[in-house]
């Protein structure tokens, strides 16, 4: 209780609701993407539960996190979040061999992170990976034009500020409205609406081509078959772009294989994570 | 439910499996995505959407939807047709159907609704942002203003408030209820705001003002403030003033308190003086006065000085106690009674000051001392005194009252810790400042030693420090701020200070007591740490930059250097900065005349300078000063002195003088190269003027004598002479124009001009032009496609052409038997397309030793080759320079001596966008070239020529044409012929030398365009660069050709512009895209094979043979005919062939013979005959030749 640090490592592993499951075995950290929560893992987490310490947080201002640490400037770029992970990684001070899997967005997010602090990752697995939404033309397609992401913010505004905050109290009346927005609000695997804008302006309008180049640390790409959100070249792009990449396809339609065919994702991260540690073995 | 019914339903249905591939859809749900056909089984529910309704559903829906299997109430897009967007309400479940988990979506069209609350939301949503905007710049404005210290206003014209920070606020909030839409004027009418309205006011006429207001309270707190009147500009108005209002209170203290301290001691001293005086005076004028009170009776006697101190009448009895109330304020006679009271009680005596009450009013002091009388008993009878005038003395008192308060208030207000003792070091006071440093309250530390409250060690070792108590103590005075030492506070906290103290001593040198007083130094610590690193850095900078700083103050006329300048000026720092003379003895004298008179400048104009300037002394190895000063300007703007900086710039300068001396001697290096390379341009003109005149002549006259021979056996022999004198002379010429075109390529004056060009006609071109000179030599000439070619090319075909004439040209010299091969392909070179040539030869080959020097100048292969083939051994040299500067090359590609070589020629072209691809070259083997027909020309030609062969020569073949030429040497005699002319019968064509005594050609042809006449004028010039030819166009000339004179292409040139006469004039120069030298193929041509029109139809081609064999012996008469001068008969073997020639394809003959016939019947002279026959001749063997091919 007197430890020194007490008061900062409580408050990291509360305000990010991180949580540790199993003891030993290498590392898995697993981060999660916009509009969800370190949920989204529960069907992979078990396959490894047995050889692995995983790692599940979630980012302040999603999921079981702590939304009065959520700090407007710091959160209105990935830079804000990917702090988020490097400060869950220090409070945790974990040794041996990290891998780090995030989705969509957050597979930008631990790019950022492993070029802030490389020691902190021995690979990454990147799930749905965008480096930019936005179309580039002529030379890159993210698949998005300015307006479309724009909408998304106004959709957003509808379904969450819209209609659980504004229209929901009309409504139902300025008493027992209460319990039907927050009801409905729960209904999405969200929390907060407002941290969820700006966690989707920082998410959609972000353009971490530039970084890509600066990434040290060997990344596995795992790009779905048919996804809406990252088209195939998106993946190729970055394969392209990142040093010491496997890019893998998978038979997948749809933005969240690690949900809906977990199976695929979980044979992906063993193969990637025996090879490599079959390498390091060897270099050691 | 019939399942029919669910197309009948108003919403869209949609069913698909886990990973969102449609399986069933509804009607409506196909209306509502505008797939009228029906939603394809396996589409992905993806599509259906907006690309941003399509993120939504992918971030939020579907992981929802995994967890929870349901969701309702969902706003997305459906993306119509045509990017329409829909807005629906989406209601979801996944459930088991037919033993298979999947979803069902409801979609329900919230059209209306989704725009409403749309509008709701965009309106809140613009409300929050204005409100947030507007908050934000409120926070930060008053932010910004409250950070800075001091009180902050805004006033607009009318001198109303509109802004002012909380601290402004707060000060004049006692005045008035809220400052914004307060008028000044209400705030200056009170008395402590210290705003001037005809400041304010000034300022809003434009000029900011600075006012300083220091007052001094009734409770002696000092207030002093800077106030900063600046004002706001918007455009070129004023549209108010911001007041900076700044507490300079604390600076004016410490100020305040120095003087106060002087003014008290004065004070004292006065009193001091004053004191005595009184007494002095007392005793002297008696001024004490005595009284007595009896008790019993109340009865009071008074002496003479006190009637007179009190201004009462000494007639009357003295008032009794009880009736004293009139002679003292209230207050005074309170305490009398009180003091009186307790007298009588205790027998105490007492001393009281009391204010009495003159009878006209006035107040006055005195003192007054009462004792008790006793009687024998001892009981207490009455009371006597005395009194004592002491006005003067209390009004001094109260003075010093005064300033003792002021100067506690002062002590309580300045920054710094003030700490008293008694003599013993224990504490009897500290000001607030010391109450915070110590940690120890007044009340606390009152009684206390010293040493417990004032706790001081020294900064480095920790060790305690002697306490300033009892060093003042110690050294009986005032003692010294001590350094480097910290107090240690109650709460063991500790800050770096300064301590003094000063010992209290009595008149007597008593200690009655230490004033302490410690000062917090740790920000001034930090500040004078910056301020110490600052100047190392600079003096470092300055160190490193050979710079230095000085300043120079006007009104002490002392200099300032920084330590870089001693080292600069090599002057000791020691002995201290030098003065304004020295200083400026430092420099040369003209460069210190110079800054003398920019100092001067700057001191009276506020100017600023930048000079470099050179030392005094050594003149071999001079050094230069970079001197930059500016003014420094003193509070009302003055110039008080200079600041600048100097820096040694001598190896800047020496490298710039290097520098310069280097470019100077560059470009006469460059002007003389220049000029050298001009003259020898010059030269080659020169000498191509030189050598091709009488070259012309040469050629011309053995062209003429070759003409005019006979066929006897002596002719023959000399014919045989004509024909070397004609092939020496051309080969001298071909020399000539190589030289030209190297030394041309060599200066940089041959310039590529890239023109659409057909590649197929060029390459036929080159095949048919060398066809015609391997014809005698027995090899076989091929042109082979290797690949595809495009038709149409953009190159320069000039060039292009020139290099393969050469290369074949080689390739067909040097073969005795055998083949010739031009192998044509295109490659990619780059990212551009290339023709590659190569030319395959099976002649002589090369040695490894003689390709080595192939492509050297003035190098060809072997001595003996020249000797044995001729040429200038340049040509190559000539194609590769060429191919390089259209960005190609020529190389060899193999050889072998006795089996051939192999040259490649390669050049990038761009193909013409649409060009066809051509596979295969059509050659056309059969077609001789075509025939030019023989000029006849008729016409009044004027020749300006002032070369009598050419005269002569030029005339002759215009003549002999038929043409009418008149003869001038100049340009002015040219001028003259065509004035004259013009009334009679005007000339239809000039031809022109250009250079010419008297005037010349250029001159000639811009007077005949300037008078208006427009007859074609064809320029003859020796010249063959291009620019003549430009020239000559320039001035006005229609066409030009050059010397040599080539026979036909004159003629047929002149033919051309006779024939078109003003039509086709401003055209278009024939010869302008022909190669610019008069070498055309126009000889070739000349002496090429006739072939009548006829032979292409079999059924003619044997009368043709016929009609051509009969030929010779035809001519063979008429020239027996001529011979014997039987004109008659050659008119009618002339007339005869005329009808028969046409006839037979062969226009050409007809012309000539219908002029021999025209001549012969009396039309012309002899000569004119015999050039009609010989025309006739040529055309008959030509017409031979052509049967023989055929």
């Amino acid at each position: 209780m007197a430890h020194p640090l007490y008061g900062q490592h409580m408050s990291v592993l509360h305000r990010n609701n991180v949580r540790v499951l199993g003891e030993t075995g290498p590392i898995i950290v697993y981060a999660h993407g916009f509009g969800c929560s370190s949920r989204m893992w529960e069907r992979i987490t078990p396959a490894f539960a047995a050889t692995h310490r995983q790692v599940l947080f979630d980012f302040v201002g999603s999921g079981g996190s702590d939304t009065s640490a959520f700090d407007v400037a710091r959160y209105s770029s990935l830079h804000g979040y990917a702090q988020d992970v490097i400060e869950v990684l220090d409070t945790l001070d974990l040794d041996g061999d990290v891998t780090f899997i995030g989705h969509s967005v957050s597979a930008s997010i631990g790019l950022l992170a492993s070029i802030a602090r490389p020691v902190l990752f021995d690979r990454l697995i990147l799930l749905g990976p965008s480096p930019c939404f936005l179309n580039h033309p002529p030379a890159y397609f993210g698949g998005f034009e300015r307006a479309d992401l724009e909408q998304l913010l106004s959709l957003m505004d509808l379904n969450f500020i819209g209609w659980a905050n504004y229209l929901a109290p009309i409504v139902a009346g300025p008493s027992g409205g209460d319990e039907i927005t927050t009801e409905f609000v729960e209904s999405f695997c969200t929390t907060d609406p407002a941290t969820a804008r700006v966690f989707a302006e920082a998410t959609f309008f972000a353009d971490n081509r530039a970084d890509l180049p600066r990434v040290t640390r060997p990344a596995l790409i795992l790009q779905h078959r048919h996804d809406a959100l990252a088209p195939q070249t998106v993946g190729q792009y970055l394969h392209d772009n990142l040093r010491d990449s496997e890019l893998r396809t998978l038979d997948v339609s749809g933005h969240s294989a690690h949900m809906s065919n977990p199976e695929l994702v979980i044979d992906a991260m063993r193969a990637y994570m025996n090879a490599h540690r079959c390498l390091n073995d060897v270099a050691a | 439910m019939n399942p029919q019914l669910f197309d009948q339903l108003p919403c869209g249905l949609l069913v698909t499996d886990l990973s969102g591939m449609v399986v069933e859809s509804n009607a409506f749900m196909c209306t509502l995505v505008d797939e009228q056909a029906g939603i394809p089984a396996g589409t992905s529910i993806d599509r259906l959407f907006t690309p941003a309704s399509r993120v939504f559903l992918q971030t939020h829906v579907w992981p929802t939807i995994v967890r929870s299997r349901c969701m309702s109430e969902v706003f997305l897009e459906l993306a119509g047709a045509e990017s329409r967007r829909r807005p629906v309400l989406v209601n979801l479940q996944q459930s088991d159907i037919g033993g298979r988990q999947q979803i069902v979506w409801v979609f329900v069209v919230t059209e209306e609704r989704h725009r409403f609350e749309a509008a709701l939301i965009q309106a809140r949503k613009r409300a929050e942002e204005a409100a947030r905007l507007r908050a934000e710049h409120e926070l930060f404005t008053r932010t910004v203003t409250d950070a800075i210290p001091g009180l902050v206003s805004y006033w607009d014209r009318d001198l109303m408030c509109r802004f002012a920070n909380t601290e402004f606020a707060a000060a004049v909030a006692a005045r008035t209820s809220s400052v914004l839409g307060t008028p000044m004027q209400m705030l200056v009418s009170g008395d402590s705001v210290p705003l001037r309205m005809e400041l304010a006011q000034l300022t809003i006429n434009g000029a900011a003002q600075q006012d300083e207001q220091v007052q001094i309270a009734h409770d002696g707190t000092l207030s002093a403030v800077e106030v900063t009147y600046v004002p706001h500009r918007v455009g070129g108005d004023v549209a108010g003033v911001l007041i900076v209002m700044r507490d300079i209170a604390e600076m004016k203290r410490t100020e305040l308190a120095l003087r106060t301290e002087v003014h008290e001691r004065a004070v004292a001293e006065t009193i001091a003086h004053e004191r005595g005086r009184v007494m002095e005076e007392a005793q002297r004028l008696g001024q004490i006065g005595s009284w007595h009170w009896q008790v019993d009776g109340d009865v009071v006697t008074w002496s003479a000085e006190l009637y007179r101190m009190l201004g009462r009448n000494p007639a009357f009895p003295a008032p009794a106690f009880a009736e004293q109330s009139e002679l003292y304020t209230a207050e005074s006679m309170s305490r009398l009674h009180v003091a009186v009271a307790a007298c009588l009680r205790t027998r105490a005596p007492y001393t009281l000051e009391l204010q009495y009450t003159l009878p006209d009013g006035s107040h006055g002091w005195l003192e007054a001392r009462g004792e008790a009388e006793y009687d024998a008993f001892g009981a207490v009878t009455g009371l006597r005194g005395t009194v004592q005038e002491i006005s003067a003395r209390q009004a001094l008192t109260a003075q010093l009252a005064e300033q003792h308060e002021r100067l506690r208030v002062t002590m309580q207000s300045i920054g710094d810790a003030v700490i008293t003792t008694d003599a013993e070091g224990h504490i009897t006071w500290l000001n607030p400042v010391a109450e915070r440093m110590t940690g120890w309250s007044v009340a606390e530390a009152v009684g206390r030693p010293a040493e417990r409250v004032i706790r001081i060690v020294h900064e480095l070792t920790g060790e305690a420090m002697e306490s300033p108590f009892d060093r003042s103590r110690t050294t009986g005075g005032r003692a010294a701020a001590s350094r480097s030492t910290r107090l240690i506070a109650r709460d063991g906290s500790t800050r770096a200070i300064d301590d003094s103290a000063s010992s209290i001593l009595s008149d007597a040198g008593l200690l009655l007591g230490v004033v302490v007083v410690l000062r917090d130094i740790t920000e001034q610590r930090i500040a004078s740490e910056h301020v110490r690193l600052a100047n190392a850095a600079l003096e470092e900078a300055q160190a490193l930059a050979l710079t230095g700083s000085w300043e120079f103050d006007l009104e002490t006329g002392t200099i300032t250097w920084s330590r870089q300048l001693y080292a600069l000026f090599g002057r000791d720092e020691a002995n201290g900065p030098p003065g304004f003379d020295a200083a400026m003895a430092h420099y040369a004298d003209e460069d210190e005349r110079r800054l003398r008179a920019a100092v001067a400048q700057v001191a009276e104009h506020g100017t600023v300078y930048d000079m470099v300037l050179r030392l005094a002394g050594d003149v071999e190895a001079p050094r230069f000063i970079r001197v930059r000063g500016e003014a420094r300007r003193g509070a009302a703007g003055t110039v008080v002195g200079l600041v600048g900086t100097a820096t040694d710039v001598t190896q800047d300068v020496r490298r710039q003088r290097e520098l310069e001396a280097a470019i100077l001697r560059a470009n006469d290096m460059a002007q003389r190269a220049e000029a050298a390379n001009e003259a020898k341009s010059q030269f080659l003109a020169n000498m191509s003027h030189e050598i091709r005149t009488p070259l012309t002549a040469i050629l011309g006259f053995a062209d003429i004598i070759h003409a005019e021979l006979s066929a006897s056996d002596e002719a023959a022999r000399a014919r045989a002479a004509t024909v070397t004198i004609r092939r020496a002379g051309q080969h001298l010429l071909t020399v000539i124009n190589d030289i030209l075109d190297l030394s041309r390529i060599e200066a940089g004056g041959m310039t590529i001009e890239p023109v659409e060009t057909n590649l197929v006609e060029l390459l036929l071109e080159i095949d048919s032009m060398m066809r015609a000179r391997t014809g005698g030599q027995g090899i076989v000439l091929g042109t082979t496609l290797e690949t595809a070619i495009p038709e149409r090319v953009v190159c320069d075909a000039t060039r292009v052409r020139q290099i393969l004439m050469n290369l074949v040209g080689n390739a067909v010299k040097f073969t005795a038997k055998g083949s010739v091969t031009i192998r044509v392909a295109t490659v990619p070179i780059d990212d551009r397309l290339a023709l590659r040539i190569a030319i395959e030869d099976t002649g002589i080959g090369l040695s490894e030793e003689q390709a080595g020097r192939l492509f050297a100048p003035f190098a060809q292969a072997d001595a003996s080759v020249t000797r044995q083939f001729g040429g200038s051994g340049l040509g190559l040299v000539i194609s590769r320079r060429l191919a390089g500067l259209m960005g190609g090359s020529v190389h060899l590609d193999s050889s072998m001596i006795g089996v051939g070589s192999r040259f490649v020629f390669e050049v990038p072209v761009d193909v013409v966008p649409g060009a066809a691809l051509t596979q295969a070259l059509h050659v056309h083997r059969d077609s001789a070239p075509a025939d030019v027909p023989a000029a006849v020309l008729t016409g009044r030609i004027l020749l300006v020529e002032d070369g009598e062969d050419n005269q002569f020569l030029i005339a002759h073949f215009l003549r002999h044409a038929g043409a009418e030429v008149t003869i001038t040497a100049n340009g002015a005699e040219a001028l003259a012929a065509m004035r004259d002319a013009a009334h009679l019968v005007p000339f239809d064509l000039v031809i022109s030398d250009i250079q010419m005594p008297v005037m010349d050609g250029y001159s000639l042809v811009r007077q005949l365009r300037a008078e208006g006449i427009t007859v074609p004028i064809i320029a003859l010039t020796a010249h063959a660069m291009a620019e003549d030819r430009r020239r000559c166009l320039d001035a006005g000339c229609d066409d030009f050709t050059t010397k040599p004179i080539d026979r036909v292409v004159l003629v047929t040139m002149v033919n051309r512009w006779l024939a078109a006469g003003d039509a086709v004039r401003r055209q278009s120069p024939t010869s302008s895209s022909e190669p610019v030298r008069g070498e055309s193929s126009g000889t070739a041509l000349a002496d090429a094979p006739l072939v009548s029109a006829l032979m292409v139809d079999p059924s003619m081609s044997d009368l043709v043979t016929q009609f051509v064999s009969r030929l010779p012996s035809r001519v063979e008469a008429m020239e027996a005919a001529m011979e014997a001068g039987d004109h008659a008969m050659l008119a009618s073997l002339a007339h005869q062939m005329k009808g028969a020639a046409g006839s037979y394809g062969f226009p050409a003959m007809t012309e000539s013979a219908r002029d021999l016939e025209r001549f012969t019947s009396g039309g012309g002279t002899v000569p004119e005959c015999r050039s009609a026959l010989q025309r006739l001749r040529h055309l008959c063997d030509r017409a031979v030749a052509g049967v023989v091919q055929v």
